[in-house]
């Protein structure tokens, strides 16, 4: 007598998702760009452990070097996700991969919830791996928040999810060099050009108005707490960051549905 | 149906970004955030005097320190020297300062007893010079009056200070480095400092207040540069740079002390002493009532000069507005609030001898 199983539909929804997960992580791994960033970071590494041997002068450059540290292993965080976000359908729809992937049962939702998974996890686990490289060999001769540090590990966690949800929203509005380089100027200066906006109105209607359009740049600097880690500030209100964790949402969520409404109306 | 469902979700999403605009005014109402070590005048000097500041160059956590980098090459020519910035100038521009900082003995421009042959005390003269110094460093003073475009040999004696690119003679990367004196800006440190006009440096004070629109710094030193331009409109500038200072940190008495000055140099004289009113009253809240007279994150010893200068100010207005013995007793509430010795306990006194005749 056969027996014949199947899985429900919302495990092979998964499990489709999975594979286009796995997939992505294998090739990122592999990829030059990751292990020059982690090059970079083993350098610091290097120069923070003969700093530590040679003895740190003072405080205030233990914390510098900290603040270093992990100002770099964010950055090379998101540089990791935006290059594996970016990349992803530019470079399927170039080599023809696409076409046979897409001829599955995989809708093409599924398709890009596992790119951008991946691209998120991969930047997650790149996070807490420069992270632990930037903190763990910088003597700390100050005091710091540990709740200060959960928040900020927490909200770069949230902004790289952003940093991909972007990264493939730009990879299929337009060539995959554009994309990459507008992405990392709304990365980099995303929060000067808020800050400049603000600057640059007054307290009338029309002021508000102008910074209420303004907050849609995206300004990752709102989720950045390394500095405030570093000053030894006191953790921040749970409303604040409850505000910064919705408003990283919002920047996740609806660029990954548009970018589904797109690709379900792009002819391929 | 797809299709639809795709639809839906976007419209979805659409509400939820729209609503992101909003957590900018739930963060705008908790405040700016406290100062943080960072910003420690002492803190800064140390990293940036560290081995590894001087590895990286200029590279620096924040941009700043950068620009304050850049401010100081400005002012040599845009010859890199190595980092020598005092812990007390650095909340003006760098300079071969002196090290430490006796506040008993600092030069407040001398209210007490300073040599200008027969001027009265609080004349305009002293009071500029004094105004000028709790502002702006020996440098700065000198630079203000170089036109853009020309420069000046500083034959004053900082002592040695080597430059960032070496000397031939300690130089081992031979034609390499022959390279980078002739390509880069670069003077035998053995010679006299060249300085370059001051004023082109706003742009940088300008991008400084765009990166951040809460260093006060950037504000009172980029005022205090158009005010060096003597001219009606670059001060009118002034008071619309610092106006903007005020709307980003509102109350801030360095700024408001700041104003005070412009709006004498545009004879207001009202509006000036309400400013150094304001200034006064506002330091005070912000200084600690305990401070111990050394530089921290919150109080430091130009904060404190700028203080006892707004206050001096306020009192010199008050003089000249209602009368020595009104100005005698705004002075006395000053000194109330600040320890002695100070230009204000001194104005206080001299004040006292014309209302009271001399101390026997």
């Amino acid at each position: 007598m056969n027996v014949t199983v199947q899985a429900s539909p919302v495990v092979a929804s998964q499990s489709k998702v999975g594979l286009i997960f796995r997939a992505v992580l294998l090739e990122t791994v592999r990829r030059r760009e990751l292990h020059v960033l982690f090059l970079i970071m083993g350098m610091f590494l290097v120069g923070a452990l003969v700093m530590r041997l040679i003895g740190v002068e003072n405080a205030a450059t233990a914390t510098f070097l900290l603040n270093l540290g992990l100002s770099l292993a964010v950055l090379f965080a998101k540089i990791i996700t935006l290059l594996t976000a970016v990349r992803q359908f530019p470079d399927e729809l170039e080599q023809r991969t696409l076409y046979p992937l897409l001829a599955k049962p995989l809708s093409r939702g599924q398709y890009l919830l596992g790119k951008w998974a991946a691209a998120f996890a991969t930047g997650v686990v790149t996070l807490v791996a420069l992270l632990a490289l930037a903190w763990l060999p910088v003597p700390k001769m100050e005091s710091y928040s540990a709740g200060v540090f959960v928040q900020m590990l927490l909200l770069e966690i949230v902004s790289i999810g952003m940093v991909a949800a972007l990264g493939i929203l730009f990879s299929l509005l337009m060539p995959k060099l554009l994309g990459t380089v507008i992405v990392a100027v709304l990365v980099l200066l995303g929060g000067r050009l808020v800050a400049f906006a603000h600057s640059h109105t007054g307290q009338d209607a029309g002021g508000a108005a102008v910074r209420w359009v303004a907050g849609y740049l995206p300004d990752f600097s709102r989720l950045d707490l390394v500095l405030r880690y570093t000053d030894g500030l006191p953790p921040l209100g749970a409303v604040d960051l409850l505000a910064r964790a919705f408003y990283a949402a919002a920047f996740i969520v609806f660029p990954l549905a548009l970018s589904n409404w797109l690709l379900v109306r792009r002819p391929l | 149906m797809r299709q639809s469902t795709g639809t839906t979700a976007v419209l979805l999403a659409g509400l939820l970004f729209a609503a992101a605009p909003a957590v900018q005014f739930v963060s705008e109402a908790s405040g700016p955030p406290p100062p943080g070590r960072s910003e420690n005048a002492q803190a800064v000097e140390q990293r940036n005097r560290s081995a590894f500041a001087l590895i990286l160059g200029e590279f620096r956590t924040n941009l700043s320190d950068l620009i304050f980098i850049k401010t100081e090459r400005y002012l040599d020519s845009g010859i890199a020297y190595a980092p020598h910035i005092d812990a007390a100038q650095l909340e003006t521009s760098g300079d071969t300062g002196h090290e430490g900082h006796d506040h008993a003995g600092h030069d407040h421009g001398d209210h007490e007893g300073h040599d200008h042959g027969n001027e009265p005390a609080g004349s305009e003269h002293e009071t500029t010079a004094s105004l000028d110094k709790t502002v702006a460093t020996a440098m700065m003073r000198e630079t203000s009056a170089i036109k853009p475009g020309e420069a000046k040999i500083d034959d004053h004696d900082h002592g040695f200070v080597p430059t960032i690119i070496r000397t031939a003679g300690a130089d081992f990367r031979g034609f390499i480095g022959h390279m980078e004196r002739e390509v880069k800006p670069w003077r035998d440190p053995n010679m006299p400092h060249q300085h370059t006009a001051g004023t082109e440096l706003l742009p940088w004070y300008r991008l400084g207040t765009y990166s951040d629109p809460h260093n006060v710094r950037m504000y009172v030193i980029g005022a205090w540069w158009l005010k060096t331009l003597k001219t009606e409109k670059q001060l009118h500038e002034a008071l619309k740079f610092l106006g903007e200072g005020l709307k980003h940190n509102p109350g801030n008495f360095q700024i408001l002390y700041m104003r005070g000055y412009i709006l004498r140099e545009l004879k207001r004289t009202e509006e000036a002493q309400v400013a150094f009113r304001t200034s006064a009253t506002e330091g005070v809240k912000v200084r600690p009532a305990n401070w111990d007279g050394k530089d921290g994150e919150v109080w430091n010893l130009h904060k404190q000069e700028q203080l006892e200068s707004a206050m001096l100010m306020d009192v010199l207005f008050e003089r000249d507005t209602r009368g020595t013995t009104a100005a005698l007793e705004l002075a006395t509430g000053y000194t109330e609030k600040i320890p002695a010795p100070s230009a204000v306990h001194g104005i206080e006194d001299r004040l006292a001898e014309q209302v009271y005749g001399p101390l026997e």
